[in-house]
């Protein structure tokens, strides 16, 4: 696992490569904790939102697990009225958050940006 | 350490008497010697605590056709004294550690048992048995024995129950550790190792060997009242504005945090052990003794883990309880736990005073909560150890976890017997009139067997109502 400096350095390539950059963390599935998170804004709870955000991820992978399906959750897409908010799982136990103004961005981009640095985060 | 002594042909052997402060060591020793009809050697005790050590003497059985001589030696347990215990357990064969196995001593206990495994891994040579003599059993807070053989399981040593003040099993913990100590010596002797010679100095000669030990001079000049709490300083404790993501849980561990926080000043942390405690006012804080970081990152490594495990218990966690990884103001990081202070069953039970009926339909209650309790942690594997202290009651009358997550945490979970717990929750009514004792048990013979539980709770109301007779 990267250390907490490592996920900030990725985080701020992430944020070079997407315009519109809002903030962004790695969190720990099971309990909820930022392993590492990087913010433009002072006013975004990422803290919060990340934990929030695993109770979402596992109540999708309770509602898969009800429908018995076979394969395992990639990413959730979440559009705002301004903002795309993006969950991939990187790991089984961790994900990326990231959140993104969606004036600027758009979801091909927020894709691209994010499996471009996946991979030095797993 | 053993030797043949070329002078009397004995092999002569240290078996060390070690344990926290006031544990019952020295009782220990001294009810060997009543046993053996010997005079035990203290050359100074302060409060009525051994400040060199005690001595005694024994001669008894044979190893391969020599007499075997036991040096008996039991080390004070205070930590200024700390030199004085650590030159005994660098030479013992084998230890005898004398736990206090109650309730509100066990973290002493634990910690003192962590410092003594280390110090006899670090010695060369054929490993050091150490015998646990699970003492205080008569206490009303005794830990049931099959839960501390459970948290003592990864601990590789045999645990023997003891009653020091009455002398009782402080024998059968002497003579195995006698084995323990001869298969040291045999094993040394199949090395070569096993030396020849003159065995080392007794009673008064070994209290000058150990003055000449002392870095200080004025060894008379440590106050009678100093003790290992004074000395050292409490940690920073954590702030209220900890950096994000180094408290769990992220949103309502912010709060737990702030409001434990808001008072500092009557916060009264305590060292039991190495660890840090602070019981007074609403929280409960910990900090162990292995949880100081020198890097942020293993600290956070840390913090996951415990939040992980946390995370898993949290259906039957209480809620107003978090975990923070704060800085001491040395560059480390600490973590802590914090838990605010919820009634348990025990202090729901109260004295077993009351209505018959009433305490019957209570001792129940318990019974069905330690069942459905220790059920949800066998069925999602928590290592949690549920007991009348530390499983409370929600709202909805379900059992609720309301102790410290212990370090056990991190070992195989123990599963406590319907029989512990049955003598548990007997002991609350055990010490009544006969007469008060009987109607207890009539009340509880026409509770409904639903009312203890799921089947094993029903098997507790059976073990009680057997205990009560």
């Amino acid at each position: 696992m990267a250390s907490e400096k490592q996920i900030q350095e990725t985080f701020d390539r992430v944020a070079a490569d997407l315009p519109g950059f809002i903030a962004a963390s790695l969190v720990d599935l099971e309990s909820g904790m930022t392993l590492g998170a990087r913010s433009l804004r002072a006013d975004f709870d990422l803290t919060a939102a990340s934990a929030y955000n695993s109770e979402l991820v596992k109540q999708k992978q309770k509602v898969m697990k009800a429908l018995k399906l076979q394969t395992s959750l990639e990413d959730i897409i979440l559009t705002l009225g301004d903002q795309i908010h993006m969950i991939k799982l990187i790991t089984p136990t961790a994900f990326v958050y990231l959140a993104a103004d969606r004036s600027v961005a758009n979801l091909a981009i927020v894709r691209n940006a994010i499996a471009k640095h996946a991979g030095e985060l797993g | 350490m053993a030797i043949v002594d070329q002078m009397d042909h004995t092999i002569v052997i240290s078996i060390v008497y070690d344990g926290a402060p006031r544990a019952g060591k020295t009782t220990s020793v001294r009810a060997l010697g009543r046993s053996f009809g010997r005079e035990v050697y203290t050359p100074e005790e302060q409060d009525g605590r051994t400040v060199y050590f005690d001595w005694l003497e024994h001669i008894g059985g044979r190893f391969d056709g020599a007499p075997i001589r036991c040096q008996v030696i039991s080390v004070p347990g205070q930590q200024h004294w700390l030199h004085r215990r650590a030159h005994f357990l660098e030479r013992a064969d084998v230890v005898v550690f004398v736990g206090d196995t109650s309730a509100a001593a066990w973290a002493e206990t634990a910690e003192q048992l962590r410092d003594l495994r280390a110090r006899l891994d670090a010695r060369d040579g054929p490993p050091v048995g150490i015998v646990f003599q699970a003492n205080r059993r008569d206490a009303s807070d005794a830990i049931p024995l099959d839960l501390v053989c459970a948290r003592l399981a990864s601990e590789r040593m045999a645990v023997i129950e003891s009653v020091a003040v009455e002398g009782i099993g402080v024998r059968e913990a002497f003579v195995f550790a006698v084995r323990l100590a001869l298969d040291r010596v045999r094993e040394e002797q199949r090395r070569g190792t096993l030396p020849r010679g003159r065995s080392g100095p007794a009673g008064e000669e070994l209290l000058e060997v150990l003055r000449g030990l002392e870095p200080a001079p004025a060894i008379e000049a440590a106050p009678s009242t100093t003790s290992a709490h004074a000395l050292a300083t409490p940690p920073r404790l954590p702030s209220s504005n900890a950096p994000s993501g180094l408290v769990w849980p992220p949103v309502e561990g912010r709060i737990v945090l702030h409001e434990a926080m808001t008072n500092q000043s009557v916060l009264q942390l305590q060292q039991q052990g190495e660890s840090w405690f602070a019981f007074e006012g609403v929280f409960q804080i910990h900090s162990s003794s292995d949880a100081v970081f020198l890097d942020v990152d293993a600290g956070r490594a840390e913090l996951i883990a415990w939040a992980r495990l946390h995370a898993a218990a949290q259906p039957l966690l209480s809620r107003r309880r978090c975990l923070v990884l704060a800085e001491t103001g040395d560059g480390k990081s600490r973590l802590w736990q914090i838990v605010r202070k919820e009634s348990s069953l025990r202090n729901l039970l109260g004295d077993g005073d009351g209505d018959a009926q009433d305490v019957a339909r209570r001792l129940a209650n318990a019974s069905r909560l330690l069942a459905e309790a220790q059920a949800l942690c066998a069925n999602r594997a928590l290592p949690l150890c549920c007991t009348l202290d530390t499983i409370g009651v929600s709202e909805l009358n379900q059992p609720v976890y309301v102790g410290l997550v212990g370090d056990a945490i991190l070992e195989t979970p123990p599963r406590i017997s319907a029989e512990a717990v049955a003598k548990d929750l007997a002991a609350l009514v055990r010490d009544r009139p006969l007469d008060r004792r009987a109607e207890v048990r009539d009340a509880l013979s026409r509770v409904h067997r639903k009312e203890f539980g799921p089947e094993r709770g029903a098997h507790i109301g059976e073990l009680l109502t057997e205990l009560l007779a």
